[in-house]
């Protein structure tokens, strides 16, 4: 350990600003490019779940003469 | 083999191999990573001149060292695209890009945040500064050159050309600090050579490494997966694979 106390680590000598945005800064770089393609791929597949029930619906329903190819 | 690699690039067989391997890359990703910013924060020696500003090196390093990477990588899968117009490869290419140009950006920030409190300037028109500019600029040109085209067939071949012509620029990137005057110092880290600094020092350095570029492949790996199945919406498998789960 190279700090004696919190408040020193946190100071990290007076570049504790520089040094502390820089890490900030890669947290939500990461972060962001991790998220990003997880919430595209869940709204795909809710997108894709509601239109194939759509379609369940419209070939279940009585006298309807819509085909849906499946 | 080449039957083997065919059947890996049909979309489908890719999905689900990534689909397995993609947890183990992760809990890596985020044990490397983990490990590699605490020790640089904490425990890692600060520098005798730098002081603790030193410790933005953890970062900084190895988002240049992967902004780089990702433009070669970006670069083999144009290739592979222009040569054997394998569909996976398109689409590697493309979700390269914006990871590319964050981890770029990344770079250029940190760089810019070490340089106030060490050269006195945020900034500097210099060889290295200016070329990684460039490469930021590359990978924004690589994404919009894909959206501004609606064709999808010529607009993986233009941006597989334009990535491909970029690549000029990253030799001169790793020279730039050995072949013109500049503030910024000459790498201290290589691969054939022992590092000139003490071993506090790099080893949390190549953890950082090492997490950065699992990182890469695991935010890569979920973009090609959603462009796979933005693409194959439409398919039996993708149907498939909705109904059982």
């Amino acid at each position: 350990m190279s700090f004696s106390s919190f408040s020193e680590f946190i100071q990290m000598g007076e570049h504790g600003l520089f040094v502390w945005s820089c890490y900030g800064l890669t947290l939500v770089v990461l972060v962001m490019n991790i998220l990003r393609p997880l919430q595209l791929q869940r709204r795909l597949i809710q997108e894709k779940r509601r239109a194939m029930a759509q379609e369940d619906a419209l070939s279940q329903a009585p006298g309807s003469n819509q085909q849906v190819d499946k | 083999m080449w039957n083997w690699f065919h059947r890996l690039s049909a979309p489908k067989s890719f999905f689900e191999l990534s689909g397995k391997l993609l947890p183990w890359f992760g809990i890596l990703a985020v044990l490397a990573l983990v490990v590699g910013a605490v020790w640089g924060l904490a425990f890692a020696p600060p520098d005798y001149q730098q002081g603790n500003s030193a410790r933005i090196m953890y970062v900084h390093v190895p988002a240049s060292i992967l902004a780089q990477s990702s433009y070669m990588m970006m670069a083999s899968a144009a290739l592979v695209f222009l040569v054997w117009r394998i569909k996976l490869a398109d689409i590697a290419l493309q979700c390269a890009a914006p990871i590319g140009a964050s981890i770029t950006l990344l770079a250029l920030l940190t760089g810019a945040i070490w340089g106030k409190p060490t050269w006195g300037t945020w900034w500097v028109w210099d060889a290295r500064l200016t070329s990684t500019l460039i490469l930021f600029f590359l990978f924004v040109g690589v994404i919009a050159l894909r959206s501004a085209m609606d064709n999808r067939d010529s607009a993986g071949r233009a941006t597989a050309v334009l990535a491909l012509v970029g690549v000029v620029n990253l030799p001169i990137i790793k020279y730039s600090v050995d072949w013109w005057f500049t503030l910024h110092q000459s790498a201290s880290f290589s691969l054939t050579e022992k590092p000139t600094m003490p071993a506090e020092m790099w080893l949390p350095l190549l953890i950082m490494v090492i997490g950065f570029y699992l990182f890469f492949f695991v935010a890569w790996m979920l973009r090609i997966r959603t462009e796979i199945l933005h693409r194959e919406i439409r398919t039996q498998w993708v149907r498939e694979r909705l109904l059982s789960q």
